[in-house]
């Protein structure tokens, strides 16, 4: 009977105890952070943009797991795997800025070649209209000079046409100056008496 | 002369444990340049960042942690040191990281209105 009480306490307890010596710990959440935070920097951006700290943050995790192996309760190694994991996220950061760095150097680029486009084509619009404008301007000053030119003859033939005046009012006057005098002349012969002839 | 066997042993252990502790040196330089980190982290925007703040807020807790374990535990003294500084490391470049996605934001909002004139 005593032997029976002991088996039954005994087994549960030796099995518990098999199953916590055999079965894996459970690593702190820091090292599992570290881990996964690791393998994202690993497979991701950063093991092109950023391979030096992605190294730096692989050393750190292996020291990280190697203490978690040697002592798992020492605080220092909670210390460790905390270390790991920023590094991993450093060089995440640190690939993230890069990358956008690079974007930034591209769309400047993108841009000065737009701008450079869009200068070219105004210049190409301002080079046609300073043409149409010339042209234009041209138009304009020979209708300015057969303006002016018609303007001359106006004024000529309004010179010529106060001449033809003139000349007409003189010959006019010079006909009346005629006329007065041939009419006593005219009135003195018509009471002439008859020629005996 | 079991006992003194016994007590040979812990004297012995006693002093090996006193000996290493004493052997770590106190983290004096990694925890000054800890405090620069700090500082360059602080200077370099983190505290407008809002995850940068945090990490430099971690990592300004180590460094109190650590100054008050200097001599009574140089080892651990020395790994909050080692945390602070990487905390603060992070806290630089996560800031940095942030003004860089602005301009590439900016930069790319410039084209994208550039394009359409």
């Amino acid at each position: 009977m005593n032997w029976n009480r002991f088996a039954v306490l005994a087994v549960p307890v030796t099995l518990v105890g098999v199953a916590a010596c055999g079965g894996e710990r459970i690593p702190p959440k820091a090292l599992a952070d570290a881990r996964a935070d690791y393998y994202q920097a690993r497979d991701g951006v950063a093991a092109r943009m950023d391979p030096t700290d992605v190294h730096e943050a692989d050393i750190a995790l292996q020291k990280a797991e190697r203490a978690w192996e040697s002592a798992p309760d020492e605080p220092s190694t909670i210390d460790m795997a905390i270390i790991a994991d920023r590094k991993a996220l450093l060089a995440r950061s640190v690939a993230n800025t890069m990358k956008s760095q690079q974007d930034v150097q591209q769309a400047s680029a993108q841009l000065e070649a737009l701008k450079t486009q869009q200068l070219a084509s105004a210049q190409g619009r301002l080079s046609s209209t300073q043409q149409a404008l010339g042209a234009t301007q041209m138009q304009l000053e020979q209708q300015q000079a057969a303006a002016a030119l018609q303007a001359q003859q106006l004024k000529d033939l309004e010179a010529k046409l106060k001449d033809a005046r003139d000349t007409i009012a003189k010959i006019a006057s010079v006909k009346d100056d005629d006329r007065a005098w041939s009419s006593p002349f005219r009135a003195k012969c018509s009471s002439r008496p008859p020629s005996s002839t | 002369m079991k006992s003194k066997a016994v007590f040979a042993v812990v004297v012995a252990t006693a002093g090996l444990v006193a000996a290493c502790a004493s052997s770590f040196p106190p983290p004096n330089d990694e925890w000054a340049a800890a405090q620069a980190d700090v500082g360059r982290a602080q200077a370099g925007g983190a505290p407008s960042v809002p995850d940068a703040r945090l990490h430099l807020q971690l990592a300004e807790e180590d460094l109190q942690k650590s100054k008050a374990l200097i001599g009574d535990d140089n080892h651990r003294a020395a790994t909050l040191t080692a945390v602070a500084r990487a905390e603060a490391v992070l806290a630089l470049s996560l800031a940095k990281e942030a003004e860089a996605d602005g301009q590439a934001r900016q930069a790319q909002a410039d084209l994208s209105k550039a394009s359409t004139k």
